[in-house]
C-alpha cells in the first residue's frame, strides 16, 4: 500500500534502539539523525507512495434500474451513467444533451436493491411480466404510448406508493429469482466494461434502502472486488423475507460477503436529515432496543464513512444544534422525514447531523469503550438521472422530473400537510474526494476504509489536513508539505499519534487550493468537538486561515469576504478571496484528558446558486425566498485524539 | 354514420367479429360428448419444476392442495396455449412477436459467444481500429510557480538562472504554492484536472530536460521542465489483449447477428406494396 506503517515502525525501532546506540557510538544528535532519515531520495519519483492528488467521484448514483428513478422516467442504464462520468456527452432522459465540465475519476452506480430492474422491464415489455395482471396492464399502456403511456405510468406510481404491488410479480425483482440474478450480473458486467485501472474506476455497489415508517436509514454498499467475488452474492434488500430494514441484518450480510468471497465491503449511511432522529442514536436503536456492544462495534466496523452532503440537503451541521456557527444553516432540509409523512421536531435533530454524530460518538465511546460514529466524510449526488451533476451551472436535478426546464424551481418537490419542499430547494451537491495512491478499485476502497477522504458540495478544491504534535510554518513552506505531513503526522481520517512527553497541544497543517475552474476561497476553519470530564459534549469553530487582510472583531467574528455575484447575469469574478489558503494551527485550549476530534471546513467565496443560473437561462424571476448565491464548501474527515489510558 | 364506418375499419372489431364467428362455428360443429382427441401429460419433472418455482416465490414448498391447484393452472395454461395457437392468436400480437424475435436473436448471440479469433486476427483488428485503442500522451514534469502575474522580464530572468545550473533547488525560486511541484507520468486529464484546462497542451510543446516557459495555468504563471514524455501511441497487442478481445467479440456478435438475419432473410421475397400517392416518408 505505502510505506507509512513501515516508517512508523522504523521510527519506533529507532526510538527503542537509542540507548543501545548511545552506549558505544556516542549520542546521536538530531542533526546526524536528520541526515540519515530525511526521507529524501535522489530520484524525485521514489517517494510517490502517498497520494498526489485527490481522485474525484460519486458514491451514490441511481440509473434507470432503480425503481423510483425508472418511475420518474429515467431511461438511461448504467452504461450511459459511466459514459457520462467519464466525460462523454450523452442525451438525458428528457432529451437534453449533457456533459460534465471535466470527467470524474471514479463512480459507484448504487441502484436501489429492492425491485432493481423492474421498471426498465415494464418499459421494454419483458414477456415474463405478462403473467401478472398489473404489469401486463402497464406494459400495454407503455406500448401504446402517448396518453395511455402517461396513464400507465401514473397508475404504476399510485399502485407503488399505496403499496399495492402484486408481491408475486415483484418477487421476480428480489433476491432468489433468476431475473434478479440476471440483472445483478448485468450490473457487474457493465462495471467491468467501464473499469479501466489507472484511468477510470467503476466500483461495484448498490443501495440498501431501509425505510422505517418514512424515516430514512439508507446505506450505500460498496465492494472492493471485481466480478468474480461480486457474482457470488446478490444485493441485500429491505423487504422480508430475504431482506430486512434492520442495519444489523445488513451487517450480517456484509460479514457473510467477506467470509464467503474473501473480499471486502463497506457501507455509507446518508440523509440522516430525513431520518427523524434515528440515524445516529445515542441510547436506543430505531426499534427502541438499547444500543448494545454488538451494534456499536459492528457499526464502527462496517460504516467508516458518512455522506455529509447531497441533493436532498446538506447534513454537516444544523443551526439549532450549532447556534454559534454562522455557516451551519446551509441548504437545510428539516421539515420532516423522507416522504414527509412525519414532521420534524427539534429533539430529533441531534440524531441526524454529522457533526453532532461525531460528538455523540465520543460520548458513547466514553461509556462503552467503542466509538460507533468514528466516520470520515464524503459528499455524493444521490442523483436519480444517471447523471452525476453537482455543479451549480450544470445541475440536472434529483430525478428526471426535475431536469432543466423553466418550471422546475417553483414546482413542489414534495408536499403534504406537514409542509413542502420546493424544486428550488434541491441542492447541487456533492462530490467525494479520495486521497488514493492510484486510480484503482483497491486503492480507492482502501482510502475510503482509512477515511482519507473529504466531501465537497460540488467544486473540486484540494484540501489537505495533517495532525501531529510539532508542525511548524516551515513545514508548510517546504518543497512538498505532504511529505512532511505524512512523516510527522496523520492525514485526515486518522488518529493523532500518542502525545509525546513535553508536547502541549496538537498542531494541524491544513491547506486548500481552489478548484482550477472554480471560485476563490473565503476561509479555512477547524471544527473541534470534545467530551468533557462530566460526559458532556461540546464544539468550537475556529477560523484559521482567510483571504485578504480581514481582522476579527471583538467577539472573534471575521468580516464576510464580500460578494461579486452579478445575479441578473449569473456571473461572478475571482477578484476577492484567495486561490490558496494554508496554515499551521495549534489548539489553544487543549486538555490532554479529553477525547476530541478536529475536522476542516473550507468555504468558497459566494457564487451564483444553480437556481440563479436557471433564472438567467430561462429568463424567469427567481421565486421568492430563493437565495441568489451560495458559498460552497468542503468538509474533511476528522482526525481524532484519544487520551492514553 | 361516420362512426359506424370507422368502427368497421377497426382491427379490434374485426378481431371480435371473427373470433365470435369461430366460436359460434365451434359450438355448432363440436359434439360436447365426444371423447377428447388431444392429450396433455403433466409428468413428474414438470410437477417438480412447478413446485420449485412456487418455492422460489414464496420461500416454502407448496402444500398438497396448493400443488394440485398449480397443476390445474398448468393444465389450464396448456389448453389455452394450444387453442390460442390453433386459432392463430399469436400471429398478430406485438409482445409475442417481440419475444420470439428476441429468442431468435439470443440464438444468434449464443453462437457468437463461442467464436474465438483466429491467429493474427486480433492484431489485424487492432491495426484496423488504431484510433479506438490509442493511448493518450503522458508527461512527467517539474514546475515552479511565479504568482498570479509577473513583472515584465521576470520570468525570463528566472529562466536564465535556472538554465545556468547554478540553482540547487529550483523550488526556492517558486512562489509558495500548494500545487504539486512535480508530477510523475500523467495523462492530459490528470494534468488539466490539477492545473486547469489547456495546461497539458502547453507543456507538451516544451523540450525535454530543459527549463522553459512561461506557461499559464488556472492559477497564474509557471516555468516547467519536462523530465519524461511518452507520445500518444498504440500499445502492443499483448499489453491490451483483454480490451481488444472484448471489443472484437462485441463486433463479431453484431456481425454474426447480421449474417444470421441475412441468411434467413434470403429465404423470403418481400413485396412492399404502397398505396398510390402514399408518401414513403410516413411508412
Amino acid at each position: 500500500m505505502n510505506n507509512l506503517p513501515y516508517r512508523a515502525i522504523l521510527a519506533a525501532l529507532l526510538f527503542i534502539a537509542l540507548p543501545v546506540v548511545a552506549q558505544d557510538a556516542g549520542t546521536p544528535t538530531s542533526e546526524s539523525l536528520a541526515d540519515a532519515y530525511t526521507g529524501k531520495s535522489y530520484s524525485p519519483y521514489a517517494q510517490r507512495n502517498f497520494p498526489e492528488r485527490p481522485l474525484w467521484g460519486d458514491t451514490h448514483l441511481h440509473t434507470s434500474l432503480s425503481m423510483d428513478a425508472g418511475l420518474f422516467g429515467n431511461r438511461l442504464p448504467p452504461t450511459e451513467a459511466y459514459r457520462f462520468a467519464r466525460g462523454e456527452e450523452v442525451v438525458s432522459s428528457t432529451g437534453l444533451p449533457v456533459r460534465l465540465s471535466r470527467p470524474l475519476d471514479w463512480l459507484v452506480v448504487a441502484d436501489h436493491s429492492d425491485g432493481m430492474g423492474f421498471i426498465g422491464d415494464i418499459a421494454t415489455g419483458k414477456p415474463e411480466l405478462l403473467a401478472y395482471e398489473q404489469s401486463a396492464r402497464w406494459i400495454e399502456g407503455m406500448q401504446k404510448g402517448g396518453e395511455a403511456g402517461v396513464a400507465a405510468a401514473l397508475d404504476l406510481i399510485t399502485t407503488f406508493s399505496n403499496d399495492k404491488m402484486n408481491p408475486e410479480m415483484l418477487a421476480n425483482y428480489m433476491p432468489g429469482s433468476k431475473l434478479y440474478k440476471n440483472i445483478w450480473e448485468k450490473v457487474i458486467a457493465d462495471a467491468e466494461t467501464f473499469n479501466e485501472p489507472g484511468r477510470f474506476t467503476a466500483l461495484i455497489g448498490f443501495e440498501w434502502t431501509s425505510l422505517i415508517q418514512g424515516n430514512n436509514m439508507h446505506r450505500v454498499v460498496i465492494m472492493r472486488d471485481g466480478a468474480v467475488r461480486a457474482r457470488q452474492v446478490v444485493p441485500f434488500t429491505m423487504t422480508a423475507p430475504q431482506g430486512s430494514p434492520d442495519p444489523r441484518d445488513l451487517w450480517k450480510y456484509m460479514t457473510n460477503y467477506e467470509n464467503k468471497t474473501n473480499g471486502e465491503i463497506l457501507a455509507i449511511a446518508h440523509n440522516g436529515n430525513l431520518s427523524n432522529g434515528i440515524m445516529f442514536p445515542l441510547e436506543a436503536q430505531w426499534n427502541g432496543k438499547k444500543l448494545d456492544k454488538t451494534y456499536i462495534s459492528e457499526r464502527s466496523k462496517w460504516e467508516p464513512l458518512y455522506e455529509a452532503t447531497q441533493i436532498k440537503g446538506d447534513g454537516e451541521a444544523h443551526p439549532y444544534l450549532s447556534p454559534e456557527d454562522e455557516f451551519a444553516d446551509y441548504e437545510t432540509w428539516d421539515i420532516g422525514n423522507l416522504d414527509v409523512s412525519a414532521a420534524k421536531t427539534n429533539d430529533m435533530l441531534a440524531g441526524e447531523y454529522a457533526r453532532e454524530a461525531l460528538k455523540r460518538g465520543l460520548a458513547i465511546e466514553g461509556k462503552q469503550g467503542i466509538n460507533p460514529y468514528k466516520f470520515g466524510m464524503i459528499g455524493s449526488t444521490d442523483s436519480h438521472t444517471s447523471l452525476a451533476t453537482a455543479e451549480e451551472d450544470n445541475f440536472f436535478g434529483k430525478h428526471t422530473g426535475y431536469e432543466p426546464k423553466p418550471g422546475r424551481l417553483d414546482h413542489p418537490f414534495m408536499k403534504n400537510e406537514n409542509g413542502s419542499i420546493m424544486g428550488w430547494q434541491m441542492v447541487a451537491s456533492g462530490l467525494a474526494a479520495v486521497w488514493a495512491t492510484e486510480n484503482t478499485r483497491e486503492a480507492i476502497f482502501d482510502a475510503m476504509q482509512r477515511k482519507e477522504v473529504y466531501a465537497t458540495t460540488g467544486p473540486r478544491m484540494s484540501v489537505r489536513m495533517f495532525g501531529g504534535w510539532d508542525f511548524t510554518e516551515q513545514d508548510l513552506n517546504s518543497r512538498m508539505p505532504a511529505v512532511i505531513g505524512y512523516s510527522k503526522g496523520s492525514p485526515m481520517g486518522g488518529d493523532l499519534r500518542t502525545m509525546p512527553a513535553g508536547a502541549k497541544a496538537p498542531s494541524f497543517m491544513v491547506y486548500a487550493l481552489r478548484d482550477p475552474i472554480g471560485a476563490n476561497l473565503d476561509r479555512i476553519q477547524i471544527i473541534k468537538g470534545w467530551l468533557d470530564g462530566k460526559g458532556n459534549i461540546h464544539e468550537q469553530i475556529y477560523d484559521v486561515a482567510w483571504s485578504g487582510d480581514r481582522v476579527a472583531d471583538a467577539n472573534g467574528k471575521l468580516p464576510a469576504v464580500g460578494n461579486t455575484v452579478d445575479v441578473a447575469n449569473a456571473n461572478w469574478t475571482n477578484s476577492i478571496g484567495a486561490p490558496e489558503l494554508a496554515t499551521v494551527w495549534t489548539d489553544p485550549s487543549f486538555d490532554p484528558a479529553q477525547k476530541a476530534f478536529y475536522y476542516t471546513r473550507v468555504i468558497e467565496i459566494p457564487t451564483p446558486r444553480w437556481s440563479t443560473y436557471d433564472a438567467f437561462r430561462f429568463g424567469i424571476e427567481l421565486p421568492e425566498g430563493v437565495p441568489a448565491t451560495t458559498q460552497e464548501r468542503a468538509y474533511s474527515s476528522p482526525i481524532w485524539y484519544t487520551p492514553k489510558t | 354514420m361516420r362512426t359506424t364506418q370507422r368502427l368497421l375499419r377497426e382491427p379490434l372489431v374485426h378481431f371480435l367479429g371473427i373470433g365470435g364467428l369461430i366460436f359460434l362455428l365451434y359450438v355448432a360443429v363440436s359434439d360436447p360428448v365426444a371423447a377428447p382427441v388431444n392429450t396433455i401429460v403433466i409428468g413428474p419433472e414438470q410437477i417438480e419444476q412447478l413446485a420449485k418455482s412456487y418455492q422460489a416465490t414464496w420461500r416454502r414448498p407448496p402444500s398438497a392442495e396448493e400443488l394440485d391447484r398449480i397443476i390445474d393452472e398448468a393444465v389450464r395454461e396448456e389448453v389455452y396455449y394450444r387453442e390460442a395457437l390453433a386459432l392463430g392468436l399469436d400471429s398478430n400480437d406485438t409482445i409475442v412477436r417481440r419475444r420470439l424475435r428476441q429468442k431468435m436473436e439470443f440464438l444468434a448471440d449464443s453462437g457468437a459467444a463461442l467464436v474465438e479469433p483466429a491467429p493474427g486476427e486480433l492484431e489485424a483488428y487492432l491495426r484496423a481500429n488504431e484510433e479506438r485503442f490509442r493511448r493518450s500522451p503522458l508527461l512527467a514534469f517539474e514546475q515552479i510557480f511565479l504568482g498570479q502575474d509577473t513583472a515584465p522580464g521576470r520570468s525570463e530572468e528566472i529562466l536564465t538562472m535556472l538554465r545556468s545550473n547554478r540553482v540547487e533547488d529550483p523550488s526556492s525560486l517558486s512562489s509558495s504554492t500548494l500545487l504539486p511541484q512535480q508530477l510523475g507520468l500523467s495523462s492530459p486529464q490528470t494534468v488539466d484536472g490539477v492545473f486547469g484546462q489547456g495546461f497539458f497542451e502547453q507543456l507538451f510543446e516544451l523540450p525535454r530536460g530543459r527549463w522553459a516557459g512561461p506557461l499559464e495555468s488556472a492559477y497564474g504563471v509557471h516555468l516547467a521542465r519536462i523530465d519524461e514524455r511518452v507520445e500518444a501511441h498504440l500499445p502492443a497487442l499483448a499489453e491490451i489483449r483483454e480490451t481488444v478481445l472484448r471489443d472484437w467479440k462485441a463486433m463479431k456478435a453484431q456481425q454474426i447477428r447480421e449474417l444470421y438475419y441475412a441468411r434467413l432473410r434470403a429465404n423470403y421475397v418481400v413485396e412492399i406494396v404502397r398505396a398510390q400517392n402514399q408518401d414513403p416518408a410516413i411508412q
